[in-house]
């Protein structure tokens, strides 16, 4: 791809300091996202591939390195809310905010950061829920929707503010297995507008349906990447292929 | 169609059945609540000690309006003469008033400050040995000045007396300071000379002769007591100042019940926003702000809040009003200064936004600039204001103690609140203050409701330990009630069931809220 890179790490370490030692989370970790890629990551726990996510919009900080963000060196000098507004970000735990209703939900940062008018803000709320298939749940209160609803209304939240790049921690892994696939579909049809994700999930179905890149983490480094067909059929490291061996049995 | 009968069904029930069924759903507890509560408000319809109790603890307004003024009349005595009666009244039945005249019992006054001098009997010369009644006009005071405000001068004169001078007795535009245009000065170094208006009656000193000698008197004036006079033979009314609130006139102050509820919340108030602060920054990364927010609460949550009220009551008070206006320009050049450094600090922090981004660089510039400002004024409007009356120096201890109580509830009721709320609500765009305003605190502000609640019923209470600093609320009024009738039962009776009412119905208020702001489960 010719295009300028749209995410750019460049080798980032970062370290947890604990009562308990210090834990080296991120090793020299380096990765190019280009605009319109969907990027899976995978990898045991603890893997660091969480990690490396929050660090794309500074929920983390990191030690040594060097990440730009649309163009934007993530620095102390940097406006971070900014970066932050242009990075939608959708958490394993939904993590809506329970004092407002679904809509409420989707309007509330849109009034804040983005300054839009009330009416504006409902507007754009009742297509992104209308789009995620929930339009009828717009007064309901997240604790009277199922969990694949909860995340849809988060997935429609981020996307309100009409970010350039999708972050998705995790997102199907607190789900019944029921509730999967109606968060994986809304995901895929994102995936085909073409917006820029970065996917944390071990969900071989959409890396197989939707994912340009596979990158498959561990101990803090990146291991292995690739197409996800080459990488799941004939992984080359034998980390990768303990790690395959694991999922599939079960 | 069956709605309706099923209404008309429940109408049918006798009202008197209805409350005895409500009645008998209440629990036990509750019964004998209300059971008590009601016999105390038969009593205060029936017995009239009990109605008395209640008019004087809850404040009848006639009691402060007449009682405890200072009152100068001029009086026709009976042999025709006029004379000039000074004092306190103290009571009014019918006709007659009850005065308590000034107490004040040696004076010593130097040669130097008479003008005229009047003995009986009357002495050779113009000295008056001792023993004998003397009246003098007085021309001057001179000292160090201690204190001063709008209305008098307190300072120390050369024989070691303190002596308060009211201003309007002087001739406010002939006083000599030394050194010129000094201030008040606790060390002394400031010198006045007051010279006094000679037809204040005021100036005019009479009494019995103790010492005499080259120098000056000491004059024993006439020990304070109760004059009754007639209501019509006052000539002339020439002082009515109705009681102000100070410790040694409570009944100026608005008493009772009203007191009692204007404090606690007002105190409560208060106590919220000194608790938000400091829960805020309990939970901070910033040492500074978290280290001095422990010291505080941890210090005010381990001494008894009436040893709390006591200190703020008479030790911080006298600093207040003795030290604090001399340091305040410091203080306030300190903020300044602080304040310049934090804006100038962010500045060159974010020196990279002022082109890209003009608003977030001015942003914490004017944020910096603001809350100098106002902690300059608030340090200035102390410091104008430092003689606070007792209702501000009780308002201020609650408010400091429940503070640091608060502190902690507010900190624990944000913990609450998972991070991954601030972390969605960043991750979104909004910054720390933004998040906090708009998903925490609404989040913790129900975590915290009930235990807020609790909070300022336990405050309500703790409005009685103000009787300590002589504040006239409604336990003070118990006790002065007591004091005057020897009735012990009715008063704190009294008390008990006002009490009660209100913080039964705070928790039921309390409880409606909670309700209200419930989310759906």
């Amino acid at each position: 791809m010719a295009e300028r890179p749209i995410i750019s790490i460049q080798k980032v370490n970062k370290y947890f300091r604990t009562s308990r030692g210090v834990v080296h989370a991120l090793r020299d970790v380096s990765l190019e996202v280009y605009p319109g890629e969907v990027v899976t990551i995978i990898g045991p726990s603890g893997s660091g591939k969480s990690t490396l996510l929050r660090c794309i919009n500074r929920l983390e900080t990191f030690d040594s390195g060097q990440i730009v963000v649309d163009g934007i060196a993530l620095d102390s000098a940097a406006n971070i809310n900014k970066v932050r507004a242009e990075v939608g970000m959708v958490f394993q735990n939904f993590n809506l905010f329970p004092h407002c209703t679904a809509l409420e939900n989707i309007c509330l940062a849109q009034r804040v950061v983005r300054r839009r008018s009330r009416k504006e803000a409902a507007e754009i709320a009742h297509q992104l829920l209308a789009k995620v298939g929930i339009p009828e749940k717009a007064d309901a209160y997240p604790s009277q929707l199922s969990g694949g609803q909860q995340q849809r209304v988060a997935i429609a939240r981020a996307l309100a503010m009409q970010p350039k790049i999708m972050l998705f921690d995790e997102p199907t892994s607190a789900l019944d297995p029921e509730m999967i696939k109606e968060v994986l579909d809304v995901m895929l049809d994102l995936a085909r507008e073409g917006m820029t994700m970065l996917v944390v999930s071990h969900e071989m179905g959409f890396a197989r349906a939707a994912a340009s890149r596979v990158i498959f983490m561990d101990q803090g480094e990146i291991v292995e990447q690739g197409d996800p067909e080459t990488l799941f059929t004939a992984p080359r490291t034998e980390r990768m292929k303990a790690f395959l061996s694991k999922i599939i049995k079960h | 169609m069956s709605a309706s009968f099923h209404q008309r069904e429940i109408a049918a029930i006798p009202v008197l059945e209805q409350i005895a069924l409500r009645v008998a759903r209440l629990p036990w507890w509750a019964i004998v609540i209300v059971a008590g509560l009601a016999v105390v408000f038969y009593s205060f319809f029936t017995s009239p000690l009990y109605r008395r109790a209640l008019i004087f603890i809850t404040d009848d307004p006639r009691l402060t309006t007449t009682r405890f003024a200072n009152v100068t009349y001029d009086v026709r005595a009976a042999d025709g003469s006029i004379r000039r009666v000074e004092g306190v009244l103290i009571g009014q039945a019918g006709d007659l008033i009850n005065i308590e005249t000034k107490r004040q019992v040696t004076i010593r006054v130097p040669r130097a400050d008479i003008a005229t001098l009047s003995c009986t009997p009357p002495a050779e010369g113009d000295d008056c040995p001792v023993g004998s009644t003397v009246t003098l006009l007085r021309a001057q005071i001179s000292g160090a000045l201690i204190f001063e405000d709008l209305g008098r001068f307190r300072l120390v004169t050369d024989d070691g007396e303190r002596q308060e001078v009211l201003k309007f007795s002087v001739q406010i535009e002939n006083v000599v300071r030394t050194p010129e245009n000094c201030r008040p000065d606790p060390e002394g170094r400031c010198r006045v000379l007051l010279p006094l208006k000679p037809e204040e009656a005021a100036n005019t000193i009479s009494g019995t002769v103790l010492e005499a000698d080259g120098t000056g008197f000491l004059i024993e004036r006439s020990p304070g007591e109760i004059l009754q006079i007639r209501q019509s033979d006052i000539v002339s009314v020439v002082r009515y100042a109705p009681a102000e609130c100070a410790l040694n006139n409570l009944a100026g102050c608005d008493s009772g019940i009203f007191l009692t509820l204007f404090v606690a919340i007002i105190a409560f108030a208060l106590a919220v926003v000194i608790g938000l602060v400091a829960g805020l920054m309990r939970i901070s990364e910033n040492p500074i702000l978290f280290n001095a927010a422990t010291v505080y609460v941890e210090v005010l949550r381990g001494v008894p809040l009436l040893v709390t009220l006591l200190f703020v009551n008479f030790a911080l008070y006298t600093w207040l009003r003795d030290e604090f206006p001399r340091l305040a320009p410091t203080l306030q050049l300190l903020i300044g200064g602080l304040a310049a450094i934090v804006a100038i600090m962010q500045a060159w922090n974010r020196r990279a936004a002022l082109r890209t981004e003009p608003a977030a660089f001015w942003q914490p510039i004017i944020t910096a600039a603001i809350m100098g400002t106002a902690l300059i004024a608030v340090v200035g409007l102390f410091a104008a204001n430092s003689d606070l009356p007792p209702i501000s120096r009780g308002i201020l201890g609650l408010a400091i103690c429940y503070g640091a109580y608060l502190a902690e509830l507010f900190r624990a009721g944000i913990q609450s609140i998972g991070r991954g709320q601030m972390e969605a609500a960043r991750s979104l765009g909004m910054s720390y203050l933004q998040a906090m305003r708009y998903i925490i605190l609404p989040q913790a502000f129900r975590v915290v409701l009930p235990p807020l609640g609790n909070e300022f019923i336990a405050m309500l209470k703790d409005t009685a330990l103000l009787t300590v600093i002589a504040l006239p609320e409604m336990t003070q009024r118990a006790r002065i009630f007591a004091a005057d009738t020897f009735r012990v039962f009715e008063p704190y009776i009294t008390i008990g069931a006002l009490y009660l009412c209100m913080t039964l119905l705070l928790s039921v208020l309390v409880r409606a809220v909670e309700r209200r702001l419930a989310l759906p489960r």
